[in-house]
């Protein structure tokens, strides 16, 4: 055999080998310094999920917050409803139906806690795909100046990405 | 293209490459993250040609991080402590026998330094001669030639390995 088809040989024996992959660890480590992009670029598969699971979480939210917010009053007013019953009462009967929130978002934030690699899964018609879960802590801190009222709210949320392994 | 795609195009080969120059899987790792980050935020849409770039901050955060290692060994053997820790292979498991993954990688650390990143860049980072000559700061001619060397000795290397088997 010429050193040539030796060295062809050698090289397509080491290109076999698959260096091993960056640990979940370090990749959100990198993720908490450069924040997560946009995730229909990780995701070709289902692009949809993650944005659908954060559009779901923040509807429960704003029906958690309303929920919360008509029937019982903060605290403060609570206390004043303590101290002056009669003036309450009075200060409410003018207003006829449900008062209208004037909360805002302050922030809405996401951040990765883990990241774990499922393993290989096959998509019928698709191929060999890599199954990651992507866990996050969302929150959600909300501000009604009218109430002065600052509701913060944390869920957990999971999305599962996969990603198209490229064979060659 | 975002920086979670660039990581995944690049992200396993640059942990190789930044094996070369660390001690352990873990530095490896902490060596692309440093790397990988101070290139995306010197520019923060994405370099137009990554490769060299991002190989040669990371190897410059490996040699860092080594010679941060090395005074801190120092100060621990003063200090009388030892640093233990399982060796974490280069390579994940696949078609090739685990004596023979453990023979390249015993082949690959016997080469000089500047052929073996050569051979990193070459094979598992698929860099051409130019942009492997536009990282080392060489020739595309010199980049070819210690690439050349690197595999004569590996065949060699290998082939000794195989026979004591």
């Amino acid at each position: 055999m010429t050193i040539e088809k030796q060295d062809d040989a050698l090289e397509q024996e080491l290109g076999r080998l698959k260096p091993r992959a960056l640990s979940g660890t370090a990749r959100g480590r990198i993720v908490a310094q450069l924040g997560r992009p946009a995730p229909a670029h990780r995701s070709r598969v289902w692009p949809w999920a993650g944005w659908g699971a954060a559009a779901a979480v923040a509807a429960a939210v704003l029906v958690l917050l309303s929920a919360r917010w008509r029937p019982a009053p903060h605290s403060e007013q609570a206390a004043q409803t303590v101290q002056a019953p009669a003036r309450r009462q009075h200060d409410r009967a003018p207003v006829a139906g449900p008062t209208r929130s004037t909360a805002k978002p302050l922030v809405v934030d996401s951040t990765l806690v883990a990241r774990k690699d499922r393993g290989l899964a096959v998509l019928p018609g698709y191929g060999p795909v890599r199954k990651v879960n992507y866990r996050f802590v969302d929150t959600y801190c909300w501000h009604d100046p009218a109430r002065n009222v600052t509701v913060t709210r944390t869920t957990p949320r999971e999305e599962v990405v996969l990603v198209r392994l490229v064979t060659y | 293209m975002d920086w979670e795609t660039l990581l995944d195009q690049y992200g396993a080969a640059l942990l190789l490459y930044a094996r070369q120059w660390t001690a352990s899987h873990q530095e490896a790792e902490e060596a692309v993250q440093e790397g990988f980050v101070k290139v995306w935020r010197a520019r923060p849409n994405g370099p137009d040609q990554p490769a060299p770039l991002l190989y040669r901050a990371v190897k410059q955060s490996a040699i860092d991080l080594a010679r941060k290692r090395v005074r801190r060994r120092q100060r621990e053997k003063a200090a009388g402590a030892l640093e233990t820790g399982e060796p974490v292979a280069m390579f994940e498991s696949g078609f090739e026998s685990k004596e023979r993954r453990d023979q390249i990688e015993r082949a690959l650390a016997k080469l000089p330094a500047e052929q073996r990143e050569v051979v990193v860049m070459k094979i598992w980072g698929e860099l051409t001669f130019r942009q492997i000559a536009e990282t080392l700061d060489v020739s595309a001619n010199t980049a070819a030639s210690r690439y050349r060397y690197a595999l004569r000795t590996l065949r060699k290397e290998l082939a000794t390995a195989g026979a004591a088997r």
